[in-house]
């Protein structure tokens, strides 16, 4: 027995919806790991202000790891790690595009006008190595 | 009390972590795939430019509009979409890396094939390199190796590991694509109603 034609949309459609089904099954723990962490970042903030009143003190396992001074210096690092590698890739890719650009656009230019002058920067933007001196 | 501080100091790690995580790094990724795509895709076209390929040919265009598309929809190849292109059996017509394959495989010259072929694993190899890096944790693993091996797109096609992974990155492209030209339709529809 051959597969009739009504049977192949059939199972395209079944494979369409399994797929958004665990699509929206990811959407949602993603999401709740997102925001989920968030409110427990708040929740450990307002412990912290409450024991610094002097109000409480609190024998919570969280408040205990976030207390450790190792820990929170780790975190700090990391903080900092990021931001030196976000800054680093920013860069990077602003050389990149510079010199993506920069051939096209002068060529364009050259075709107005051919006696077109330049900054005399290299292709990513930067000083010349020969005009490096301070 | 000073424990007290220390979470305080811990609290205040964490928010900015989180923010950095969930928005810069994402938002950074996003644009440094953008730009390597385009990156290729002016490589693309200046290889037509330069007479190697004609601009009407079907494989150049299919290559040009999955670069398009993976420059619109570059925020859909995320860790999740991969493990469910790998494990769903997919029943969907042919992929758009199939429909390329074929226009390729028409063209007379050896050379201009190669190198288009060469276009396309250099895209896939692209967004592969953007799964993995757009997670902040798994960029401060991958990155330091990538840094001390040879992690040019070139170099990268030749790990043995990433060859597998090259037609399960190829269906999310090919289902961005689908999803593309879907919402172009029901754009038009929507106007025309």
């Amino acid at each position: 027995m051959g597969t009739t034609p009504s049977e192949k949309p059939k199972t395209v459609d079944k494979y369409q919806l399994s797929y958004r089904i665990y699509e929206g099954i990811f959407s949602t723990i993603k999401a709740l790991l997102k925001y989920g962490s968030i409110v427990l970042i708040v929740r450990y903030g307002y412990y912290a202000v409450l024991a610094l009143a002097g109000k409480q003190t609190f024998a919570d396992v969280g408040f205990r790891i976030l207390g450790n001074v190792q820990i929170s210096h780790n975190i700090c690092y990391l903080v900092a790690t990021g931001g030196i590698l976000y800054g680093v890739g920013q860069r990077t890719m602003r050389r990149r595009h510079i010199k993506r650009v920069d051939s096209l656009k002068n060529n364009y230019e050259r075709m107005l006008d051919p006696r077109r002058t330049s900054s005399g920067l290299t292709h990513t933007g930067q000083t010349r190595p020969e005009d490096s001196y301070e | 009390m000073s424990e007290a501080y220390t979470v305080l100091s811990s609290v205040f790690g964490l928010a900015f972590l989180w923010f950095f995580v969930t928005i810069f790094w994402r938002d950074y990724r996003l644009d440094a795939l953008r730009e390597h795509v385009f990156c290729i895709r002016d490589n693309l076209f200046l290889f037509a430019a330069q007479g190697n390929v004609n601009f009407d040919e079907p494989a150049y265009r299919i290559l040009r509009d999955r670069m398009n598309t993976a420059i619109r929809f570059a925020h859909v190849f995320t860790v999740p979409r991969i493990v469910l292109a790998a494990t769903l059996r997919d029943q969907t017509d042919n992929t758009e890396f199939e429909k390329f394959s074929e226009a390729v495989g028409r063209i007379t010259s050896a050379d201009t094939r190669r190198q288009l072929e060469k276009f396309n694993r250099v895209l896939v190899i692209a967004i592969m390199k953007h799964i993995v890096y757009r997670s902040f944790a798994l960029y401060l693993i991958f990155r330091p190796v990538a840094f001390f091996s040879d992690s040019s797109d070139e170099a990268i096609e030749s790990w043995r590991f990433a060859q597998p992974l090259i037609p399960k990155v190829d269906r999310i492209e090919s289902k961005a694509i689908a999803r593309a030209k879907w919402d172009e339709r029901f754009g038009r529809r929507l106007v025309a109603a």
